[in-house]
């Protein structure tokens, strides 16, 4: 990666890291990547509009957006807590969003908190081949035909062309599609369309945000090492010479609107860190979404939200949710086909 | 003591007002001056371009 130019090509590991170019067209590896880049942003800014305004409207009664991530809720849940134009934030609930099969489909009547002109009432779909995602899907189709309505029609994909969602979505009749990029990181997507989407949906400022990141994508490049909040970071947490190294690091959120910030963090700085690998050398199992990283990565950061390891397993225990099957053919719970098998069950302190 | 943190945290505060950002190092232990001693080091890592 450049720290000076962000012009040159950027690879990291032999791919390309589309994650400069996304904050910032101009800088792209190609003319095509930005032109593709910029074309996605407008359509995400028109497709919002559309809805806000009210020309694309739920079908009956159902009236609040769902959301179906990849492995982990990080990132839809900080979204969740901005304020937006309409109220939200920390005040209100988050926007349903799951990977886990967990149905999410509201069937609250009338204008939702939403929007001003209502929301499609559905839900939009990221990738389509992670189990939990779609279980989610398989959920959501689920609870909606108990209701009478069709899934496809409310439904918006962001996936790369040509998967098999992507073959769903023109297949069935999809309200809409947006493309996701194999040279997008998944922990930086929220600058795709991924985060994009939604953070528009709920009136956030997309183009601020943007500006914001790209403006700090300048600030990392400094070559002044004091000036450099990036550096400055890692070269805090480096390891030094002469000092026994404690790399654990707390995440304080200094404002309650901020607090799910340090579970974003976490994910994003076990993946940054790599996992492939467990900490003994073996190979985890799939599925590694910010729970499971957790417990493969345990004490390189440990947000204070978080308790102690045994509290983590708790969010893991099947059945907790749910009773009978899940559509997709998991067991009570949902699909727990890529963990290492069923965890014990968590016993609060004191209970026996 | 209380002048002598002062002088650190001046030391080791990284403001920038354009981002609304700030870090600050000066209770994580650092040697005095550590970041700019960092400095060739850094410019020598793999990946830097111009």
């Amino acid at each position: 990666m450049s720290w000076s130019g962000g012009r040159s090509r950027t690879r990291t590991s032999g791919e390309w890291s589309g994650t400069i170019g996304c904050r910032a067209p101009e800088l792209a590896a190609s003319q095509e990547i930005g032109d593709a880049i910029r074309a996605t942003r407008a359509r995400v800014v028109d497709f919002a509009g559309r809805v806000h305004a009210g020309s694309i409207r739920p079908p009956g009664r159902i009236g609040l957006p769902a959301c179906w991530s990849l492995a982990s809720a990080a990132r839809p849940w900080v979204r969740s807590c901005c304020p937006t134009p309409w109220g939200g934030g920390v005040t209100g609930s988050p926007p349903p969003s799951s990977t886990t099969p967990t149905p999410t489909v509201s069937t609250r009547s009338g204008r939702s908190r939403g929007g001003p002109g209502g929301n499609p009432g559905g839900g939009h779909l990221q990738v389509g081949c992670t189990p939990e995602t779609r279980n989610g899907m398989l959920e959501a189709t689920a609870a909606l035909g108990a209701r009478g309505l069709a899934f496809a029609p409310q439904a918006v994909a962001i996936t790369q062309e040509g998967s098999a969602l992507d073959r769903q979505a023109v297949e069935q009749g999809f309200l809409e599609r947006f493309p996701m990029w194999d040279w997008v990181g998944g922990r930086t997507s929220v600058l795709s369309a991924v985060g994009l989407l939604p953070a528009a949906l709920q009136g956030l400022d997309i183009a601020g945000l943007l500006e914001g990141a790209a403006a700090m994508d300048r600030a990392t490049r400094r070559v002044r090492v004091s000036a450099n909040p990036a550096a400055l970071l890692a070269l805090a947490l480096a390891p030094r010479r002469g000092r026994p190294w404690r790399p654990d690091m707390v995440v304080i959120p200094y404002k309650d609107r901020l607090a799910l910030l340090a579970r974003y963090l976490q994910q994003l700085v076990m993946e940054s860190l790599g996992k492939e690998k467990d900490l003994d050398g073996g190979r985890p199992p799939g599925a590694r979404g910010v729970r499971q990283q957790g417990l493969h990565r345990p004490a390189r950061l440990r947000p204070a939200t978080s308790g102690r390891a045994r509290q983590l397993l708790r969010h893991l225990c099947p059945g907790a949710d749910r009773a009978g099957r899940s559509p997709g053919g998991g067991g009570a719970g949902g699909d727990q086909r890529r963990l290492p098998g069923r965890l014990p069950a968590w016993h609060p302190p004191g209970s026996g | 003591m209380t002048l002598e943190l002062w002088q650190r945290y001046r030391d080791l505060v990284v403001d920038d007002p354009e981002l609304g950002f700030r870090l600050d190092l000066s209770r994580m232990g650092l040697p005095a001056g550590f970041p700019d001693a960092q400095e060739p080091a850094v410019a020598r890592a793999p990946g830097r371009h111009g």
